[in-house]
């Protein structure tokens, strides 16, 4: 009886007790977009999508990376890694990957990249080119992660 | 395990889908344009004799789809503050970002969730918009 009452009350408490967190740094409420770098759901953890962006000397600029789609596919992954570590989280975490890009030509060039940052973990992925994306980027790359940290 | 949400009071599907799918307590939504519900309308969109699209309006377009995503949320038991994850997609993201961004700014003041915004050669039916979306329900 203890026992069922115990087990009740653990099921309902991960039915209520799921948290949904709306996650901005400094760094990023000074570009002033109309969105959350990420947002905590229970334990998944959803990102905006990150192009190959990095700061300029002017605060709250940002500008892309030079060099193409290599570089950009770099920064993009180095853009994410930041706003998970800021959760206290890693890429060994992320469980699912939308990559965009620009022109499906450049498909390969960013999956070399790409798998240099998943040497443990693949999550799953799915890839497709659109027809413009922000700041003119060559790739823009959307994730979830699971934060299983108690 | 997996519950599909159907309504009439948002635009009827243009295929085999459900308006969305609610899982444990995370309520996924098939992408929704601006066409107005129980109506092959779309606002401020003009279409050539042959079906082609002559000029768009983003910012009809925006409050329409806007609407749409509401509707269904509310349908399904959930609400626009719920919302968590957003992917729009854009026609022409050179000519109607901007206005786009400014119209979504003033839907989100109170809950920012994540967004992604991609540019499409084109869209299932003549829309300029396409949003789909993920959001939590009690």
């Amino acid at each position: 009886m203890i026992r069922t009452f115990f087990i009740t009350f653990i099921l309902l408490s991960q039915v209520f007790s799921q948290k949904v967190e709306f996650l901005q740094s400094e760094e990023f409420k000074q570009t002033n977009m109309p969105f959350s770098e990420a947002v905590l759901v229970g334990n998944l953890l959803f990102l905006s999508g990150q192009v190959g962006e990095v700061s300029t000397d002017i605060q709250g600029e940002i500008k892309l990376v030079d060099g193409g789609i290599r570089s950009e596919t770099r920064q993009t992954m180095e853009n994410i890694k930041s706003i998970l570590e800021r959760n206290e989280l890693s890429m060994d975490d992320i469980v699912k990957c939308t990559c965009m890009l620009a022109d499906i030509s450049e498909w390969a060039a960013m999956s070399e990249e790409y798998i240099k940052y998943f040497p443990n973990n693949k999550p799953a992925r799915s890839a497709f080119a659109g027809t413009r994306l922000a700041l003119g980027a060559r790739v823009e790359i959307e994730c979830i992660a699971v934060a299983n940290k108690e | 395990m997996a519950e599909n949400i159907q309504t009439d009071k948002a635009p009827k599907p243009v295929g085999l889908y459900p308006h969305a799918k609610r899982v444990g307590n995370l309520l996924f939504l098939s992408g929704v344009g601006p066409r107005k519900p129980n109506s092959k309308d779309i606002p401020g969109v003009e279409l050539d004799d042959q079906g082609n699209i002559v000029s768009h309006d983003i910012e009809a377009q925006c409050h329409a789809v806007f609407e749409n995503v509401r509707i269904i949320l509310e349908e399904a038991g959930s609400s626009w503050n719920n919302l968590v994850d957003v992917t729009v997609f854009l026609t022409d993201m050179k000519n109607d970002f901007d206005t786009y961004n400014r119209v979504y700014a003033d839907y989100f003041k109170d809950n920012q969730p994540c967004r992604t915004t991609v540019e499409v050669s084109s869209l299932p039916t003549p829309i300029a918009i396409e949003l789909k979306c993920i959001a939590t329900i009690e």
